[in-house]
C-alpha cells in the first residue's frame, strides 16, 4: 500500500536550518509517450500479414527524461517551467529585482519538472485564501497590517530584502529577538503536464512536499520523508496522458563535525556571558542614601490602597478621608502625602454585597528616631453624601501600619486588611430623627483621640472611654505592604519585631533588648581576649 | 562559570495536567508546550507533548481527566522570561472535525513546593456572524497560527476571544542555587525578619578570633 | 543595586455588568526606579464571556526593574474598557494596585470604579455608549481634587502576581 500523502511529521532541530538538504526523485511510471517509446510490433489481423509499424527511434527516449533527481536546500529557488519561460524575456535582464531569476531562467534545463516555491513567492497565501471566507479584494485593515509587521510576514519588503547580500540577511536573522515568530514555507512542486504541453499553463502544478519552519526549532514536513523500507508516494496527473508518477523524498542534510559543534558551544557560552554582563550593566544603579535611617533609627514605608468599603446599608454614596497620625519622635520623609480623600463612590451590588470601590493608593514613608515612642496610625473617616449633597459621618477607624509581611495574623489574606468602623451614637430619638432627615454629623473634634492608646502617657495611667457611646458601622478594606529599613537588620542577627494586639506597640523594648545583647557580646569578647 | 560562586540556577518542574471541565465538548486532547525567555535553556525533560484523547465522565461532574505528566528542567542566569506553560485543547465538533476548544497559559510557580493552578480557557472568535456560520459549517474554526503568542504580552490587543471551560494543573517546583545568586522568592522555609512566631533568640558567644557582629 | 522581578498575569475580571471587556495596564514607577527588561504597558485581548461568568484575559506580565531606593514602589494602573460588536470602546472601570513588597506569589483583586455623570448622561450611556471618562489619569493616583470626582463601583480585576527580590537585605531592608 502506498503511504498517504497528507500525513505530516514534526521535527525538532537545534541545527541551523541552512544545513537542510532534501533529495527528491520523481519517476514517471506510465503515460502515453512511454508507450510510443517501447518497441512493439503491431499485428494487422485482417489480412494475416504482419505490418511493421515504423518504430520510434530509441534516441528520442533520451530527450524526454522520465526520472528527475533534484537536491534542494532550504529556501532555494528553482524556477518552474512557466516561470522560466516568463523570466527568460529580456525585460527582466535589466531589472535589478529579477536579474538573478532571469539568469536562472536562461541556465535552466528544459523539461525539468521539479521546482520550488520559496517563502517570498507567497504560495502559502493562495492556499490560505481558499480557506478564508473574506473577499480577495478586501482591503487589509490597519490591525492586520500591524500584526503582520510584528510577525514579520510582510510581503511588501521581502523582494527588496532578498536582493541584498545574503550575508547581511543572515546576520539580521540572528539578531532578531526570538519573540517574532516568522513561519517560513518551502513548497517543492512538480509540473505534471503532458510532455507536449509542458510550460503552457500552471494547472498541472502539484505539491510534492510542504516544509514549514517556525523560526525556532520546529520543522514540519508534509508528507514525511521516505524511509528505505517504505514505498514511494504516488501521484496521478489528471491530464490527457493519464500519467502515473512516483516520487521519494530523502533527507540528506549536512551534519557538522564534532569540532564545529564544540566551537559553536564555546561561542554560545561566550554570548551568554556577554548577555549577563549586559543585563547587569543595565540594572546597575547606585544605592540612594537619601532617606536612609541613622544609627538606631527605623524607617517604615507602607504602600497600599484603600480598596473598598462594605456593609454601609444606610449610605448611598461614600468617600473616605484618610490622615496619617504620627506619635512624637517620628518624622515624615519627603514625598509622602499625609492626608487625602478618596473619590465619592456610589454603592453598587457587584459582588452580592453593597460596596463602594475606591482603589485609592497611598504611600507613607516615615522614620522613627531613636527617642520615638508609639506606632503610626492611619486614621480613616467615612462620610456619605445624600441627595441634597449634605455630608454625614458613617464611620471612624484607626489602622496601625503593619510592621511585618504576610505572616501577620491580623490580615485576611495576601496583604488585605479589613478594618471595622464605628460612629458616635445618637442617644435621644430627636437626635436620631435629625440625623436621618437633615443629615449633618457629629465630627470628632480631635481625631487623635482615636490614637490615645499609643501615647507615651498611657504607659503610666489607664485609658477610660466610659460614657462615649458608639454604633458599629461598616468595614473598610485596605491592602498594605511594608518595607522596613534599619541598620540592625542583617543576615547574622535576626531581630523579631512583634506587633502586639491593639495599638500598644513599642519598638523601644526591642531595641533595648538588642543593645543589651550587643553589650553582652562585647563583654564576652573582652573576657576572652 | 566559576565553581565557587554559581552564575546559573536550576529550576525543575514536575507535575501533571489533571483534568478539565468543558461544557459541550467531547473527545478532548491537548498539546502543551513550555516557553521561556532568551536566557533560559532546557536542560532535560519534555518541552512539547500531546496528550491522549479523553471522553467526558458519565456523572454530573462533566470532567475530562488526563493525568498527563509534566517534567522539565531549565537553567538560567536571569529570572526574566520565567517559563510559561501553554495549553491548546482540541476536540471534535458535531460533524467530527477536530477543532480548537480552548487555550490557556500560566507561569510556572515562583516558589518551591506543590501548587495547584486552575486556568480558565478561551478560544478565538470569528470577526463576523457570516464567518461564524461558515466556520461552523466547514469545521475550520479560527485558531492561533502559533499558540506561543498567548505567552506574549505584545500583539494581543487585536484578538477577540470567548471564554469557557477550565483546566487544573499541579506543579511541583524545585530550585537550586536561586538564593545563592541573591534572589529572594519568598520561599516558606526562610525565617522572616519581622513578625511571625519567632524561635527564642540565643546570644552566641563569639569564638576567639571572630569579630563583633 | 537592588532588583525586583514581577512575574505573573492579569487573569481576568468579574462583577462587570458588560460581557465583552478588555483591559489596558500601565506600570508606574518612582523616580529612582529603572525598567531593565520587559514591557511596562500593554493591552489585553477582548474577551466575551457568557452572562454571569468570569472574563478571562490570561495576559502575562514579566518585568525586570532595578532601583536606587525604596521610595516610589511600582504600581499597576488598570483601565477596563468594554467593546461592542462594532468595535467601539467605552470605559468601564479604573483601578490602581501596588505591587506587593513581600516576595512570593500573591492573588490580588483590584476593585474598580467608573466616573458617573448626570441622569441624562447615564441614560445615553446605557443605550448608545460613550459615558464620561477621565481626561487624565492623574486623578487616580494624586489626591488633589479627587474628592470632587463622582464615581460608581464597578467590577473587580483579578491578578496573579509573583515577586522576586534581589539584594535588598544588603541594604538593611526587610519586607
Amino acid at each position: 500500500m502506498e503511504p498517504s500523502r497528507d500525513q505530516c511529521a514534526f521535527y525538532y532541530t537545534k541545527d541551523d536550518i541552512e544545513n537542510l538538504q532534501i533529495k527528491i526523485t520523481l519517476q514517471q511510471l506510465t503515460g502515453s509517450q512511454l508507450v510510443a517509446v517501447s518497441p512493439r510490433v503491431v499485428e494487422d489481423t485482417q489480412a494475416g500479414r504482419q505490418n511493421e509499424v515504423p518504430l520510434a527511434s530509441l534516441t528520442t527516449a533520451a530527450t524526454y527524461p522520465t526520472t528527475h533527481h533534484v537536491t534542494v536546500k532550504w529556501q532555494q529557488k528553482i524556477l518552474s517551467v512557466c516561470e522560466a519561460l516568463e523570466y527568460r524575456r529580456s525585460i527582466y535582464a535589466n531589472d535589478p529585482k529579477y536579474r538573478t531569476r532571469h539568469k536562472q531562467a536562461i541556465k535552466r534545463r528544459k523539461y525539468q519538472r521539479i521546482f520550488t516555491y520559496v517563502h517570498e513567492d507567497n504560495y502559502q497565501l493562495q492556499e490560505q485564501h481558499s480557506a478564508t471566507t473574506s473577499k480577495k479584494m478586501e482591503q487589509e485593515c490597519c490591525l492586520r497590517q500591524r500584526a503582520n509587521r510584528t510577525r514579520g510576514n510582510d510581503s511588501v519588503d521581502s523582494e527588496e530584502v532578498s536582493e541584498k547580500s545574503s550575508v547581511v540577511a543572515k546576520e539580521d536573522k540572528k539578531k532578531r529577538p526570538p519573540t517574532t515568530f516568522q513561519q517560513q514555507y518551502l513548497y517543492i512542486m512538480a509540473d505534471l503536464a503532458p510532455q507536449e504541453s509542458l510550460g503552457e499553463s500552471r494547472v498541472y502544478e502539484t505539491v510534492l512536499c510542504v516544509l514549514k519552519y517556525d523560526g525556532q526549532s520546529q520543522l514540519t514536513v508534509t508528507p514525511d520523508f521516505n524511509m528505505p523500507t517504505t514505498k514511494a508516494y504516488r501521484l496521478e496527473s489528471f491530464g490527457p496522458d493519464n500519467a502515473l508518477y512516483e516520487y521519494q523524498i530523502e533527507n540528506v542534510s549536512l551534519t557538522r563535525s564534532a569540532e564545529e559543534r564544540n566551537q559553536e558551544e564555546q561561542l554560545a557560552n561566550q554570548m551568554a556571558r556577554q548577555r549577563i554582563e549586559e543585563i547587569q550593566q543595565m540594572a546597575r544603579l547606585d544605592w540612594d542614601t537619601e532617606g536612609q535611617p541613622g544609627q538606631g533609627e527605623l524607617r517604615l514605608m507602607t504602600v497600599g490602597e484603600i480598596t473598598r468599603a462594605l456593609y454601609f446599608p444606610e449610605a448611598s454614596s461614600l468617600y473616605i478621608h484618610y490622615a496619617l497620625y504620627l506619635p512624637p519622635g517620628w518624622r515624615v520623609n519627603p514625598g509622602t502625602e499625609c492626608e487625602g480623600f478618596t473619590p465619592t463612590c456610589w454603592l453598587s451590588h457587584s459582588d452580592e454585597v453593597a460596596a463602594a470601590h475606591f482603589s485609592t493608593p497611598f504611600s507613607l514613608d516615615v522614620t522613627r528616631s531613636s527617642s520615638g515612642k508609639g506606632w503610626p496610625l492611619l486614621l480613616l473617616a467615612a462620610f456619605s453624601l445624600d441627595w441634597f449633597g449634605h455630608d454625614r459621618d458613617e464611620g471612624y477607624a484607626a489602622f496601625a501600619l503593619p510592621a511585618s509581611g504576610p505572616h501577620d495574623k491580623h490580615q485576611v489574606k495576601d496583604g488585605l486588611y479589613q478594618v471595622g468602623t464605628w460612629r458616635p451614637a445618637q442617644i435621644s430619638p430627636l437626635a436620631k430623627m435629625r440625623r436621618f432627615f437633615l443629615g449633618g454629623c457629629q465630627l470628632m473634634s480631635d481625631p487623635s483621640y482615636l490614637a490615645v492608646g499609643a501615647q507615651a502617657s498611657s504607659q503610666v495611667g489607664r485609658v477610660s472611654r466610659l460614657g462615649f457611646n458608639t454604633n458599629t458601622s461598616g468595614t473598610i478594606e485596605l491592602r498594605a505592604s511594608t518595607v522596613v529599613q534599619a541598620d540592625f537588620i542583617g543576615k547574622d542577627l535576626q531581630t523579631p519585631l512583634e506587633m502586639p494586639p491593639g495599638w500598644q506597640l513599642s519598638t523601644v523594648a526591642v531595641i533595648d533588648a538588642f543593645n543589651k545583647s550587643r553589650q553582652k557580646l562585647r563583654a564576652a569578647k573582652q573576657g576572652l581576649l | 562559570m566559576s565553581v565557587s560562586s554559581p552564575s546559573v540556577f536550576l529550576l525543575s518542574v514536575s507535575g501533571q495536567v489533571e483534568a478539565g471541565r468543558f461544557m459541550g465538548g467531547d473527545n478532548l486532547h491537548f498539546n502543551y508546550c513550555f516557553t521561556a525567555g532568551q536566557d533560559w535553556e532546557v536542560v532535560s525533560g519534555l518541552e512539547e507533548c500531546v496528550s491522549q484523547t479523553a471522553c467526558c465522565s458519565d456523572d454530573e461532574r462533566q470532567l475530562f481527566v488526563w493525568n498527563f505528566p509534566i517534567d522539565i528542567t531549565y537553567k538560567s542566569t536571569n529570572p526574566f522570561g520565567w517559563p510559561q506553560i501553554i495549553l491548546s485543547v482540541y476536540g471534535t465538533d458535531f460533524f467530527g472535525n477536530i477543532v480548537i476548544v480552548g487555550y490557556a497559559a500560566c507561569h510556572v510557580p515562583l516558589t518551591p513546593g506543590t501548587h495547584t493552578r486552575r486556568l480558565k480557557t478561551f478560544v478565538p472568535e470569528s470577526a463576523s456572524t457570516i464567518q461564524k456560520l461558515m466556520s461552523w459549517l466547514t469545521g475550520r474554526r479560527p485558531e492561533f497560527l502559533n499558540p506561543k503568542i498567548i505567552a506574549q504580552g505584545r500583539g494581543r490587543e487585536v484578538t477577540r476571544v470567548r471564554s469557557h471551560g477550565e483546566i487544573t494543573i499541579t506543579f511541583n517546583v524545585m530550585m537550586k542555587d536561586f538564593a545563592k545568586l541573591g534572589y529572594d522568592c519568598g520561599a516558606p522555609s526562610k525565617v522572616p525578619y519581622l513578625g511571625a512566631p519567632p524561635p527564642p533568640q540565643t546570644v552566641t558567644v563569639p569564638r576567639e578570633g571572630q569579630s563583633d557582629a | 543595586m537592588a532588583e525586583v522581578h514581577v512575574v505573573g498575569q492579569i487573569t481576568g475580571a468579574s462583577g462587570f455588568p458588560d460581557s465583552s471587556l478588555l483591559c489596558k495596564w500601565l506600570l508606574q514607577l518612582g523616580g529612582g526606579w529603572r525598567l531593565v527588561e520587559g514591557l511596562a504597558e500593554g493591552q489585553t485581548q477582548a474577551d466575551r464571556s457568557e452572562v454571569g461568568e468570569e472574563i478571562v484575559w490570561c495576559h502575562p506580565l514579566d518585568i525586570h526593574l532595578s532601583t536606587r531606593g525604596i521610595q516610589g514602589w511600582p504600581r499597576l494602573l488598570l483601565q477596563v474598557y468594554r467593546q461592542d460588536a462594532l468595535s467601539r470602546v467605552d470605559v468601564c472601570g479604573y483601578g490602581i494596585i501596588h505591587i506587593p513588597t513581600h516576595p512570593g506569589h500573591h492573588t490580588l483583586h483590584c476593585h474598580t470604579w467608573r466616573p458617573v455623570g448626570t441622569f441624562s448622561e447615564e441614560f445615553r450611556r446605557a443605550f448608545l455608549g460613550g459615558g464620561p471618562q477621565l481626561l487624565s489619569t492623574e486623578f487616580i493616583h494624586s489626591s488633589l481634587e479627587r474628592y470632587r470626582l463622582s464615581t460608581i463601583a464597578s467590577g473587580t480585576v483579578h491578578l496573579d502576581i509573583g515577586v522576586i527580590l534581589r539584594e535588598f537585605d544588603k541594604y538593611g531592608i526587610a519586607t
